[in-house]
């Protein structure tokens, strides 16, 4: 798919190293099937980081809850982005919902895209936002104020019991909405692990280690982003919250750390007929992004950090541990685009037929090219800026109270 | 308008009624039409009928000569992009060297080429003649797999097992996503840049539905190709003495696939 | 049942997803294509239209149509696994319009020789 048009006019073969089947010289999917398993997998980190507030009540994360909402919310959004620019055929997308092949995972996008948008994250925000959405809506002039008329939906009741029910169908959204940030994440991760003929993909350990490593990239963003907005706001940093966050993010990355090395553990101890190949694939064309990225930056630096954090917190004075978080969450996020980049591109780096290698000739323009991936990468960050501004006011920590309704501190 | 009557039953049967609704708007044509009702257009095969036919390629590697005519015939036949990325069909030429001087083995290193899918011919090989054991050419193509990964992998329905046992892809439909030619473990699809769709093989279904053999088994100068109707195969049909005659194989047995295009004389080394 | 007026929320969230059920129900109805599902998960007509291709090589049964004494005469010798097309080239245009020159000049060309030497 890559310089398509170019090859049409002059073909370069890219470089072969052994045999490769004649069909698989050049990659077929490219930067963007890097960048899409990346922006789903922050997604539903972001929500599972959310939720652990909801469900399971963790106090200590609240200053971040609609931080992480949004996060989630923008980067859902730009989500089938990288998909749509990537189809020979875009146009022709919504055969994609009108005629789901039942038997492919990849059928299941539209379903599980529109339900998690809609059912879960619109859903719950709605449910958190109800109230401030009534009060802005009588506060605000001008087109913010029609935008919040619009998002109450017509509902102005505020009174204690509707507050009590929008908490309630929060919780029960969150809860439901768990598995479905798995099913967003791990579809996709079920898409190369249901695809037997390509032995770096196939295997059954596949779905998890992207939900894991989701998770991982996830609650690092937020950790980025509440440390953004914090300093751009020039507010204090609530190192509990920071504190915290890095507690899960350690253990989720303990988790994920052990799924990724058992994966390899049992590819080495069973040896079978494409261990050669992939030994050849980790140590060679993935060295850099395998070996040095994921591996050491992005996983066991990390590990080390936080997992000293954990044991000397007490220690380290908090300017140094919010460095020290900054740093693992920065580390993190590039091991796990790395890792995407790994699978991705790895997998199609060798042959089928196991005897060889080609090179991905990454365009740099181009609608699949460097430019285009970096510009998906970055768009969802200004879409978290126009979200931030529009439905995170300064100087409106929300807490909950007892009884579980929101109360807003702002005046 | 809202307020009275809206009660949690109403609700329930409102919801429920719009969901029956919208099920049974789902594809409602799920009638079976008859296979007659297809092939009426001007330019189909009249009296073609697939369910009378399955059809079946049988490949004899002892007789494979590499001459590469079946791959340029592919490429004529099929208007396949010239450049040497995009193949339906494409031959591999296997050299097997001797074992090293010590070396405890029976064979030693195998060399894989395919030059531009064979077509044209293999240039000679640079391995000098003494180190070689022996060497053979394999055809590939479609493996005509019974359980197909790459239609079930398929999301929109474009590509699909025909009632005659070819396996096409429907390029007005085919959203370009790649993922059949991600799944196919022999590589035989590829993704036609002009159209934008994935491609492979289509067992020359204009031919064969109009009674010629496909464009590869046409020219075969070897009758290394064999082609043949499993519905219709009498005794004295290529394939069937093929089948009497020698060991059969099929590729990559170990995925399940159930491949159907048959070959005698593979080698351990062919994957 | 429960006789009690649902709370106004989700009376609207009610309303919002029948109509996205709705919507999506006639969407579905109106944008799949006319034959689909009728032999299998897929277009019944892309069958037909796999079909719509012309030919580019006649065929040896085409051939045997004029030139059967020249096929008698290779069958007996070496080339008679060989089919006339694989060294002269596709014969369509020929066999819609014989008066167009065919043999030697035309498709046949040196080629065909490096063929016997290649496949050592």
């Amino acid at each position: 798919m890559d310089a398509e048009l170019t090859n049409l006019v002059y073909y370069v073969p890219p470089h072969v190293d052994g045999y490769v089947y004649p069909n698989e010289q050049n990659l077929l999917w490219s930067t963007l099937i890097v960048v899409y398993p990346y922006i789903t997998g922050l997604v539903a980190g972001a929500f599972i980081m959310a939720s652990l507030v909801r469900v399971f009540k963790v106090k200590a994360l609240e200053p971040v809850y609609r931080l992480s909402m949004l996060t989630s919310l923008a980067f859902l959004l730009c989500a089938p982005l990288p998909l749509l620019f990537h189809l020979g055929h875009p146009e022709r997308c919504l055969q994609i919902m009108m005629t789901p092949h039942l038997s492919s995972p990849m059928a299941m996008f539209g379903f599980v895209y529109a339900w998690y948008m809609m059912a879960v994250l619109l859903l719950e925000l709605w449910f958190d936002y109800r109230r401030d959405f009534v009060a802005w809506s009588a506060n605000v002039r001008g087109l913010r104020g029609i935008l919040y008329r619009i998002l109450t939906l017509g509902v102005h009741d505020v009174s204690e019991q509707a507050l009590r029910l929008d908490d309630r169908m929060g919780k029960i959204i969150s809860l439901v909405g768990i598995p479905s940030a798995f099913l967003l994440h791990g579809y996709v991760g079920f898409i190369f692990g249901s695809i037997k003929a390509n032995p770096w993909w196939g295997n059954v350990l596949m779905p998890i280690i992207f939900i894991f490593s989701a998770i991982v990239s996830g609650i690092s963003l937020c950790v980025l982003m509440y440390l953004l907005l914090n300093w751009a706001r020039r507010q204090a940093q609530d190192i509990n919250c920071l504190d915290a966050m890095g507690k899960f993010l350690f253990y989720a990355l303990v988790v994920d750390a052990s799924l990724e090395a058992l994966d390899w553990i049992h590819r080495l101890y069973a040896a079978e007929e494409s261990i050669h190949i992939l030994k050849s694939l980790a140590a060679g064309r993935l060295f850099y992004t395998l070996l040095v990225g994921q591996v050491c930056l992005g996983t066991a630096v990390p590990l080390v950090i936080l997992g000293g954090l954990q044991l000397f917190s007490r220690h380290v004075v908090p300017q140094v541990r919010q460095h020290l978080y900054t740093l693992s969450a920065a580390l993190i996020l590039f091991g796990v685009l790395a890792m995407r980049w790994n699978v991705v591109i790895g997998g199609q780096l060798f042959s089928k037929s196991l005897r060889g290698f080609t090179t991905y000739k990454m365009e740099l323009a181009g609608h699949e090219g460097w430019l285009m991936s970096i510009a998906l990468l970055v768009l969802p960050f200004i879409i978290l800026g126009v979200l931030v501004k529009l439905f995170l006011p300064q100087k409106s920590p929300v807490t909950r109270t007892e009884t579980g309704a929101a109360v807003s501190q702002a005046a | 308008m809202i307020g009275k009557g809206y009660t949690r039953r109403k609700s329930l049967v409102a919801l429920a009624g719009a969901a029956a609704g919208f099920l049974v708007m789902a594809p409602a044509r799920k009638a079976r039409a008859a296979v007659q009702k297809l092939f009426t257009s001007t330019g189909a095969p009249k009296g073609y009928d697939p369910t009378q036919h399955k059809w079946l390629m049988a490949i004899n590697i002892e007789r494979c000569i590499g001459c590469g005519l079946c791959v340029e015939a592919c490429k004529k036949e099929n208007h396949v992009p010239p450049q040497p990325t995009y193949f339906r069909t494409w031959i591999e030429r296997y050299i097997i060297k001797k074992p090293r001087p010590g070396q405890a083995a029976v064979q030693g290193e195998t060399v894989v080429d395919s030059p531009n899918g064979g077509a044209g011919g293999f240039p000679p090989c640079e391995i000098p003649r003494e180190e070689i054991l022996k060497a053979f050419y394999v055809p590939k193509l479609c493996n005509l797999c019974e359980h197909s990964p790459c239609t079930q992998s398929c999301p929109v329905g474009a590509t699909f097992d025909t009632p005659d046992g070819a396996v096409l892809v429907d390029p007005k439909y085919c959203i370009g996503c790649g993922f059949c030619i991600q799944a196919c473990p022999y590589g035989c699809r590829y993704f036609n840049p002009y159209t934008r769709t994935a491609d492979k093989c289509s067992l020359c279904y204009h031919r064969i539905t109009r009674g010629l053999r496909p464009a590869c088994v046409e020219v075969c100068p070897a009758e290394a190709r064999l082609f043949g109707d499993l519905k219709n195969m009498g005794p004295d049909d290529p394939i069937a003495k093929l089948v009497r005659t020698n060991k059969l194989h099929t590729l990559k047995p170990h995925l399940g696939t159930e491949p159907r295009v048959l070959y005698a004389g593979l080698d351990k080394e062919v994957r | 049942m429960n006789e009690r007026k649902l709370p106004p929320q989700l009376i609207r969230l009610v309303i919002l997803t029948v109509a996205i059920l709705g919507l999506y129900g006639l969407a579905r109805f109106f944008l799949t294509p006319p034959s689909f599902g009728e032999l299998g998960f897929y277009r019944a007509l892309a069958l037909e239209e796999a079909t719509l291709r012309s030919p580019v090589f006649a065929g040896q049964k085409a051939c045997d149509e004029c030139h059967s004494d020249t096929i008698k005469k290779v069958a007996k010798a070496e080339h008679k696994t060989v089919s006339c097309e694989s060294c002269h080239g596709p014969g369509r245009a020929h066999v819609e319009n014989p008066e167009l020159k065919w043999g030697r000049s035309f498709a046949f060309d040196a080629t065909v020789w490096t063929r016997h030497v290649r496949h050592g």
